[in-house]
């Protein structure tokens, strides 16, 4: 028997990141009983993205245009820095700190073999390229801590170098308000390694 | 009542997000070989328990042996063996030794010399680390690696002999050229020209079979044996390329 259009609703909407079978039944439930006129604004707008959104040419960021805000944006070049994240959800967490007023490059992954993940698949060459033709003076690594996050640190490490181009990467510590003893020994390691005058 | 699981020194080879909140870890187990276990991710709340579940570390592990995949129950850093922090060009040589093994190596097999053998090339590639000796000549990684192929390929039972003519199982000689069959070992050679002279062949074993002497190897005869290995290796591997390998750039 052919799957009825609300089976196929619920069965689509599990595709979302933390939604199982129960979730999209309430979330198929509620846009019929309640939001029928949202139901189909998303719909068209989960349309439109799905065809219009591709990734910036010069940083890898999602957008519908050739280049993101901040690669359009000329102000964020003069320093010549550029901030290395895994994802896009990455470089929206340093932007929102407003701490960081040069350009991205999104890799949206990290070197992992296993996995099948080389340089080429995390846009390396593309990176490499840009750091041959751009005006970047400093290379800013902000990537997770993981081993794979360490294994593209040290493939870019080795990009920079061979371009004298400087590299560094964000300290590694005890976030605030968490509690030293719940720490774990690396993280202490790294904090350690890392701490600066007082 | 349960049986009391039993602690067993153990690597993280690779691991995979499973559902919303788990990991499929492929971990080498001392006495076992490589086992699928499943674990509850660590999470924001446990990052100590994520700082463990990676690879390279040396870890004390107890798991439940299910059907399929097993299940984890505690992971602890080893207290008897020294932290693994690989860094450069000796991390790019850990994620080859784990792509190999993953390839070579079926889950849930019984490969009792295995993990002596990944403790043994891991912590040379520390001690490298530490030391920063790869930056002379990368010779002493490319040893490590060399012997860590050869001797999965002993212990999988796919060792080849460096010692004799397969054909007429006369021993090597060192002014006789020979031809390399990939997988079985060595046969004489009327072409020169694509064959390799038997002098260069003696001792390669022997190196590949004792612990590392940094200052008794030849460039020469290590990347005669990188050839032969890789060679060997393709046989078992198959067509699809380690990917590990895209790592070193040239």
């Amino acid at each position: 028997m052919s799957q009825s259009l609300l089976e196929n609703l619920i069965e689509q909407l599990q595709c979302l990141p933390g939604v199982g079978p129960k979730t999209a039944q309430r979330m198929a439930f509620h846009l019929l009983q309640r939001k029928r006129q949202a139901g189909k604004e998303l719909s068209v707008v989960l349309n439109e993205a799905m065809d219009n959104i591709g990734q910036c040419s010069e940083c890898r960021n999602y957008t519908e245009l050739e280049l993101c805000g901040i690669c359009q944006n000329a102000k964020r070049a003069i320093d010549g820095t550029l901030c290395i994240v895994e994802s896009a959800s990455d470089l929206a967490a340093v932007e929102q700190s407003a701490q960081f007023s040069g350009r991205y490059f999104v890799l949206h992954g990290c070197l992992s073999p296993i996995d099948g993940v080389g340089p080429s698949e995390i846009g390396l060459f593309q990176l490499e390229q840009m750091l041959e033709n751009g005006h970047v003076s400093e290379v800013i690594l902000a990537l997770n801590p993981s081993v794979e996050g360490e294994a593209t640190s040290h493939y870019i490490a080795d990009i920079c170098k061979s371009h004298n181009i400087s590299i560094t990467r964000i300290a590694h510590g005890i976030p605030v308000g968490g509690e030293l003893e719940m720490v774990d020994s690396s993280t202490i390691t790294h904090a350690l390694m890392g701490r600066k005058q007082f | 009542m349960l049986a009391e699981l039993e602690s067993k020194q153990a690597f993280i080879l690779h691991t995979r997000a499973f559902k919303e909140n788990q990991l499929i870890i492929e971990f080498l187990v001392e006495g076992e070989g490589r086992l699928s276990i499943i674990a509850s991710k660590g999470g924001k709340k446990n990052s100590a328990r994520t700082a463990l579940l990676q690879p390279f570390r040396p870890l004390i592990i107890k798991y439940k042996v299910g059907r399929g995949l097993h299940s984890l129950k505690s992971v602890e850093l080893n207290p008897e063996s020294a932290d693994i922090r690989l860094k450069s060009k000796s991390l790019f040589c850990g994620f080859y030794l784990n792509e190999v093994l993953c390839r070579l190596c079926k889950s849930d097999a019984q490969y009792d010399e295995l993990f002596p053998l990944y403790d043994y090339a891991i912590s040379h590639l520390q001690h490298s680390s530490e030391r920063e000796i790869d930056t002379q000549s990368g010779m002493y990684l490319e040893a490590i690696l060399r012997q860590f192929e050869y001797r999965l390929l002993v212990m999988l039972g796919y060792g080849i002999s460096f010692d004799y003519d397969l054909h007429s199982e006369a021993d090597i000689k060192a002014d006789k050229y020979y031809e390399l069959l990939a997988g079985s070992g060595f046969v004489f050679s009327n072409t020169p020209q694509r064959a390799i002279i038997g002098s260069d062949l003696m001792g390669i074993d022997s190196f590949l079979n004792t612990d590392l002497e940094i200052e008794k190897l030849s460039a020469h005869k290590l990347k005669l044996a990188k050839l032969i290995l890789r060679a060997c290796l393709h046989r078992h591997l198959g067509d699809k390329p380690l990917k590990s390998r895209e790592l070193f750039r040239k």
